[in-house]
């Protein structure tokens, strides 16, 4: 693999735009996005759908003009120029095969545009046929090729233009979960081996915490927010980021002042917790707790009790829900082994929350 | 064309969801089974790779329906389905028997004979008046092909009004009666100066080819996955260059099937043309109206099977490209 | 006009997509349907409101509301006007013809339209070929089969003759321009209703039937609606052209069946009255449109989907 033309990260600034729903509202798909993306990044754009990440995507490619903000590539404006003019490109949902050209003829297009000697674009194309490991099948067309496939053929074409940013749009969403987990090891090593910068486009959150280097969480037409997966996971800023990665049990509690620790009250019992954005005030918040930051205990061995009151085997743990005195119901998970187990549905249990891991989320 | 929601006619993404369009345009149940498990790639694959099939298209099961709806023992139904299609059928069977006839008179059978074929291929004013139809057809099809390719591929650039308004204008050719179409297009060629010929011909022909030339170029359009085009844009090409390389290729069938049908109904047309054609410029249809009108002819038999085999040939051409397409797209 | 007044004309928004064109490309075929027919259509109307000249055919350019006297009106030689039903009746044939072709045709299709929907899809395809291809045939050929047929020594009258009965007349009547008409609008009816049928999702008549509905029930109740916007697609597709025609009333009415369609082009032949002509057009226009119009609003309000054209 040649080194591509690698020079900066791209920047998004104040990107705005608004479509006109059918009943004449209006739809903020982009709502003041301003984003950097570094150079041989991996990243990720994750939310539900319509939260605006694919029109971002698209806005990035040149296939939806913004309405207002800029968009750069290292110093060059790149958001006035024709989608043809951009030095990015995109690996689209459908893949988007041209289905009268055989995979070869498919990979070449590009190339071709770009007016490239025939030798050289015999060589590139070859060169991506082996990265994507479909050196095999360069006569075929695209309607004989099994869904995988069809998506290497989508990746090779894009890369073959060596591009300074590629654009994912949801490209694993069509295959099956084992070829999908497949593809996402794959992805992550033609990221590394040609050190493109990565723009990735998914609503699986699993997906973006095993493959992003970073994470931007959309909702309503902004990130809600931006860090690695670890950050985002563990440390999650609002309600909104905390739910939809991961699950999460919210307790709505009072913030007490911290004299040496943040501490909140959950249960009738004063427990550690730590928020995200500095300093919180005192007063009502919501903490977010994950499940496998709960322990539960003898009734006697904690001063926080409940009583279990759903209990399901999963095989890999067991799933409780436990109800606190303050009718709070968490969720829990109890990791193997199982055996000379003390729970029971109906009994009393004790519950560790682990000290600083709740967190204070925002409502918003 | 000229739906109740004509207002936007390009939401009609599946075709067959269109009412009433006698294009030959298959079922909308669309071809059987997706065939493409057949076709799974023999080696070159990683071990992650080894999909036993490509991804699942969702298909209308459809297989079982009859069964579970007992319609089968509506005695009656079979029955005059089948009476029905004979009914269609059996008089122009007929009419191609007597064509094989080597008897002088029409409807007595004296033996087979390619005599009336012979007769009809020297016939000077058979031969004449084909040639009319053949170069009316001719030019109508493809001046009335281009303007529908070009109106098709700008025609989601228009309003809501403007396109409801085209689509009306149109598809009126359609919806005016033939009669009334042809005489007030003699009045029009009359009013601009014109009087009845070939260049009138052209050119009525030309207008009423385009709302049928249109209906497979729309369909075959409305079919097509933007990405593709947006995919070729985002890869470098410009935009003329997206147009000659991806949109023309994906929209040829439509554009053949739609030129096929454009070329079937300009040849077939007697109303309109029977008030614009002078006597230099008889078509083949207003020709052997006039010989059907003295009665039965052994000539009009063979003209009559020769065109009843264009109709075969073309819209079974038409059917089986339409059926490409809709394999294509279960593949995408 | 200026690039910018086309724009704002056609309500061009936004730049062309990757794959299309300008919106000026749509014009040349707006224009040519403006031109070659919606102006005839107008100068249709205009010529119904002009005189005749004294011989020929063609206009006068003075105006005249006679056109439209002489449907209703006659004048003797003493110069009393008195009603002329002769062109209504005219228009009772012709919508007495249409009706009944409409109605039988109606009545076939919609059994042979839910016949091939229980067919396999493959079959399906068949059978839509199958019913295509006549409605891409000639109609002239279409209408010379049925003279071949019923003529004097026609194919039905030797068949009879076989069996024993009388021969007959069979030709130059409105009976056998009503099969015409039948023979040629029978694939106009079935299939509009078929594609009507074939986007109906079956397990709603299952679950019908698993709810209790006869066969008759679930047809009346679950099928025929979901039918109904072909059906009346199918019935404007019939009636319409029916109403109009020509070719069949002349070749197997054999004249003596004079229909509105015969009325007007006898108008541009033979009597050369073109005003009159025009105006019948135009009557006969304004009821097309009527019909058009009330079924839009039909199709609007039961929110089902109706397709004037073929």
């Amino acid at each position: 693999m040649a080194v591509p033309r690698r020079e900066a990260g791209l920047c998004v600034t104040g990107a705005y735009k608004t479509f006109r729903s059918a009943e004449g509202g209006e739809v903020h798909a982009l709502y003041d996005v301003s984003l950097d993306i570094e150079l041989g990044e991996f990243y990720v754009l994750l939310g539900p759908s319509g939260c605006g990440k694919t029109t971002l995507l698209r806005a990035i490619a040149g296939l939806e003009p913004l309405d207002g903000g800029e968009i750069y590539l290292g110093a060059d404006r790149i958001d006035q120029l024709a989608p043809y003019k951009r030095p990015v490109n995109t690996v689209f949902q459908s893949y988007a095969l041209f289905p009268h050209l055989s995979v070869w003829e498919n990979i070449a297009f590009g190339l071709r545009m770009e007016k490239m000697p025939k030798p050289a674009i015999a060589a590139r194309v070859e060169e991506m046929l082996a990265l994507v490991q479909l050196s095999e099948v360069p006569g075929r067309r695209p309607s004989q090729l099994s869904g995988g496939q069809q998506q290497r053929v989508a990746l090779a074409r894009a890369l073959a233009k060596q591009p300074q940013v590629l654009l994912l749009d949801e490209p694993l969403s069509a295959l099956d979960l084992k070829l999908r987990r497949g593809m996402q090891g794959e992805l992550k090593r033609i990221q590394r081996e040609t050190g493109i910068t990565f723009v990735f486009v998914t609503h699986d959150q699993e997906e973006a915490l095993s493959m992003g280097d970073r994470i931007a969480v959309f909702t309503d037409g902004r990130p809600a927010q931006i860090g690695t997966p670890k950050d985002i996971y563990e440390r999650p800023v609002s309600r909104f980021v905390a739910d939809f990665i991961g699950e999460t049990n919210f307790v709505e509690t009072e913030l007490r002042p911290p004299p040496d620790a943040l501490t909140a009250v959950v249960g009738g019992v004063e427990i550690e917790v730590s928020a995200a954005r500095g300093a919180v005030a005192a007063g009502p918040a919501t903490l977010a707790i994950r499940p496998e930051n709960i322990t539960l205990t003898s009734p006697d061995a904690s001063e926080l009790g409940g009583r279990l009151v759903e209990l399901t085997y999963m095989g890999t743990d067991l799933r409780c829900v436990v109800e606190l005195a303050d009718g709070h119901r968490l969720r829990v998970r109890v990791p193997p082994p199982f055996g000379g187990t003390h729970l029971a549905p109906g009994g009393a249990v004790g519950v560790r929350i682990a000290p600083g891991l709740a967190k204070v989320v925002s409502e918003s | 064309m000229t739906t109740a929601d004509a207002a936007r006619p390009a939401a009609d993404a599946a075709p067959a969801a269109d009412a009433a369009r006698p294009v030959p345009d298959a079922a909308p149940a669309a071809p059987a089974a997706p065939s493409a498990g057949d076709v799974a790639a023999p080696g070159g694959l990683t071990a992650s790779d080894a999909e036993p099939e490509p991804k699942p298209v969702p298909r209308l099961m459809r297989g079982s329906i009859p069964q579970a709806l007992l319609l089968n023992r509506f005695g009656g139904l079979g029955t005059i389905s089948v009476v029905s299609l004979a009914f269609l059928y059996l008089p122009m069977l007929i009419v191609v028997a007597y064509s094989f006839n080597g008897g002088n008179q029409a409807l007595i059978w004296q033996g087979f004979s390619w005599r009336w074929y012979a007769r009809v291929f020297t016939d000077a004013s058979i031969i004449s008046a084909t040639k009319v139809s053949l170069q009316v057809a001719a030019i109508a099809t493809v001046a009335s092909t281009i303007l529908a390719v070009l109106y098709v591929l700008a025609m989601d650039r228009l309003s809501r009004a403007g396109s409801a308004v085209s689509t009306a204008i149109l598809a009126a050719p359609i919806v005016v009666p033939e009669v009334v179409m042809g005489v007030a297009t003699l009045a029009f060629i009359r009013l601009i100066g014109l009087s009845p010929g070939f260049v009138p011909l052209v050119l009525a022909h030309t207008s009423f080819c385009v709302p049928f030339a249109m209906m497979n170029i729309r369909a075959r359009y409305s079919g097509l996955n933007p990405a593709y085009f947006e995919s070729a844009a985002d890869l470098g090409a410009p935009h003329w260059t997206v147009i000659r390389r991806i949109m023309l290729p994906l929209l040829m069938p439509g554009i053949i099937s739609g030129a096929l049908l454009a070329f079937v109904v300009s040849m077939d047309d007697f109303m309109i043309s029977n008030f614009l054609a002078s006597a230099g410029s008889t078509t083949l249809p207003i020709y052997i109206f006039g010989l059907i009108r003295k009665g039965v002819n052994p000539s009009v038999n063979v003209v009559a099977t020769l065109l009843l085999i264009l109709a075969v040939v073309v819209t079974t051409a038409a059917t089986l490209l339409t059926h490409r397409q809709a394999k294509e797209r279960q593949h995408r | 006009m200026t690039k910018a007044g086309w724009r704002g004309l056609l309500g061009a928004t936004g730049k062309a997509r990757p794959g299309q064109l300008s919106v000026g490309f749509a014009v040349p075929a707006i224009l040519v349907g403006l031109v070659f027919t919606l102006g005839p259509v107008i100068v249709i109307g205009v010529f119904s409101f002009l005189s005749q000249p004294e011989t020929g055919g063609g206009v006068v350019y003075q105006f005249s509301p006679e056109a439209y006297r002489h449907f209703l009106l006659q004048e003797d030689f003493l110069g009393n006007t008195h009603l002329d039903l002769r062109y209504l009746r005219s228009f009772g044939l012709s919508a007495f013809q249409a009706l009944a072709t409409t109605a039988v045709c109606i009545g076939l299709a919609f059994p042979i339209a839910l016949w091939m929907t229980t067919k396999t899809p493959r079959a399906q395809n068949f059978l839509v070929l199958v019913v295509t291809i006549p409605f891409w045939t000639n109609l002239l050929v279409r209408t010379y089969a049925w003279i071949l047929l019923l003529s004097d020594k026609g194919t039905v009258n030797s068949v009879l003759e076989v069996i024993g009965l009388e021969p007959r007349q069979l030709l130059y009547n409105s009976g056998a321009t009503l099969v015409g008409l039948i023979y040629t609008f029978l694939p106009f009816a079935i299939l509009p209703i078929y594609s009507a049928l074939a986007g109906f999702d079956f397990a709603l008549a299952e679950a019908a039937y698993d709810l209790g509905a006869r066969k008759l029930g679930v047809v009346r109740r679950v099928i025929w609606p979901a039918a109904s916007g072909g059906v009346m697609s199918a019935i404007a597709l019939c009636f319409v052209p029916a109403f109009g025609s020509f070719v069949q009333p002349v070749l197997l009415g054999g004249g003596k069946v004079m229909m509105v369609g015969n009325l007007i082009a006898a108008q541009y032949g033979e009597a050369r009255n073109w005003p009159f002509g025009a105006a019948l057009s135009v009557i006969i226009l304004a009821l097309t449109l009527l019909g058009a119009f009330a079924l839009l609003r039909w199709a609007k309000r039961s929110s089902q989907k109706v397709s004037l054209a073929i």
